[in-house]
């Protein structure tokens, strides 16, 4: 089993049910803005289910071969630019799942000894510039976009896991 | 923004790195099928929600508007009350592109848009309870903020390049 095996949960599933009730009652008041709304949820969902045959076999190819021993093998404590580099690309590539499942393997590579900047460039690698994430702001925003924004968050991303780090150890609680 | 041929090259190269995965390892090939619809399926209550949202807004807000509050004749205060909603919102990255697309195409500017994602994606203050469960108070204390600020630059940045090219 894999650690990124996703459990199903009932619970979104009901507020999607009460979700649709609400916009049931809205469109009984609102009946001309229906088929508006019903065009543009389609332009946009069409365009997702495109890319979504790649994005179901990515995560699954990702979660079966890139494992958590994987990127405790390879993030090591080590330090500078090489880390800074492997925490981002780790970061990029392990983020599968949700967000909330960042924090619990970060805690993992801390515990094991990797310094704060490292861990903190995965979390916001994870979140801002997953692998998953960046072939569908190419498919939706284009190439112009999709680098120049994956290059600038690159930078910022690395110089927050160092200012974080600094801070950190000054703060005191 | 329909490019066909993105939309099939990147399913053949997925595919086929699948396929590869599949006769070298039968068991980890299907894993990973069953793995990727898992997760894309506990997604769906919420992807359905975003694209109701996205339709909605479409057909209620119209691109003056957007233009108005998110386009280059907002200036600062745009950026800045973006950067405020977006550093309360937690979104995945695999449901922003869509959102971000429908602002872009209705007015608003690529470096608001950018400083939306960014923000948006990286943290939230309300997942601050969750973050220092985990790694403690103090990294979230310093990363929360940061990220609203390297959320800016990146914006401001993005908005000097596109003006640029």
């Amino acid at each position: 089993m894999s650690q990124n095996e996703p459990k199903i949960e009932k619970r979104p599933f009901v507020i999607l049910l009460i979700f649709f009730l609400i916009l049931a009652v809205f469109f009984y008041f609102f009946p001309e803005k229906l088929n508006s709304t019903l065009k543009n949820s389609w332009d946009s969902l069409s365009q997702f289910l495109l890319i979504l045959p790649a994005v179901v076999l990515l995560i699954g190819i990702l979660s079966v071969t890139i494992t958590l021993d994987t990127v405790k093998k390879n993030f090591g404590t080590g330090t500078g630019f090489e880390g800074a580099m492997k925490a981002l690309f780790f970061g990029s590539v392990f983020s599968v799942g949700p967000f909330y499942l960042s924090f619990p393997i970060a805690k993992n590579l801390l515990d094991k000894g990797a310094r704060i900047a490292t861990v903190v460039i995965f979390v916001c690698a994870w979140n801002g510039i997953g692998l998953i994430a960046e072939i569908l702001e190419l498919h939706f925003l284009g190439w112009q976009f999709m680098i120049t924004r994956f290059l600038l968050t690159s930078i910022f991303i690395v110089i927050t896991g160092y200012v974080t780090e600094s801070l950190v150890k000054k703060i005191k609680m | 923004m329909q490019d066909m041929t993105f939309v099939i090259a990147v399913n053949g190269i997925v595919f086929l790195a699948w396929l590869i995965l599949f006769l070298k390892d039968r068991k980890k090939g299907t894993d990973a099928i069953r793995i990727g619809f898992k997760t894309i399926f506990s997604m769906v209550p919420f992807l359905f929600i975003i694209m109701a949202l996205i339709g909605l807004f479409g057909s209620f807000l119209n691109p003056d508007i957007i233009t108005k509050y998110l386009g280059a004749q907002a200036g600062w205060k745009g950026f800045v009350s973006v950067a405020l909603v977006s550093s309360l919102l937690q979104i995945p990255g695999i449901v922003i592109f869509p959102i971000a697309e429908v602002l872009l195409k209705n007015g608003a500017t690529a470096g608001i848009v950018s400083l939306f994602i960014c923000a948006s994606t990286m943290a939230s203050i309300f997942t601050f309870p969750l973050e220092a469960k985990f790694l403690g108070k103090k990294i979230p204390i310093v990363r929360i903020p940061m990220i609203l600020i390297i959320s800016i630059c990146i914006g401001i940045l993005t908005g000097l390049i596109f003006k640029l090219l």
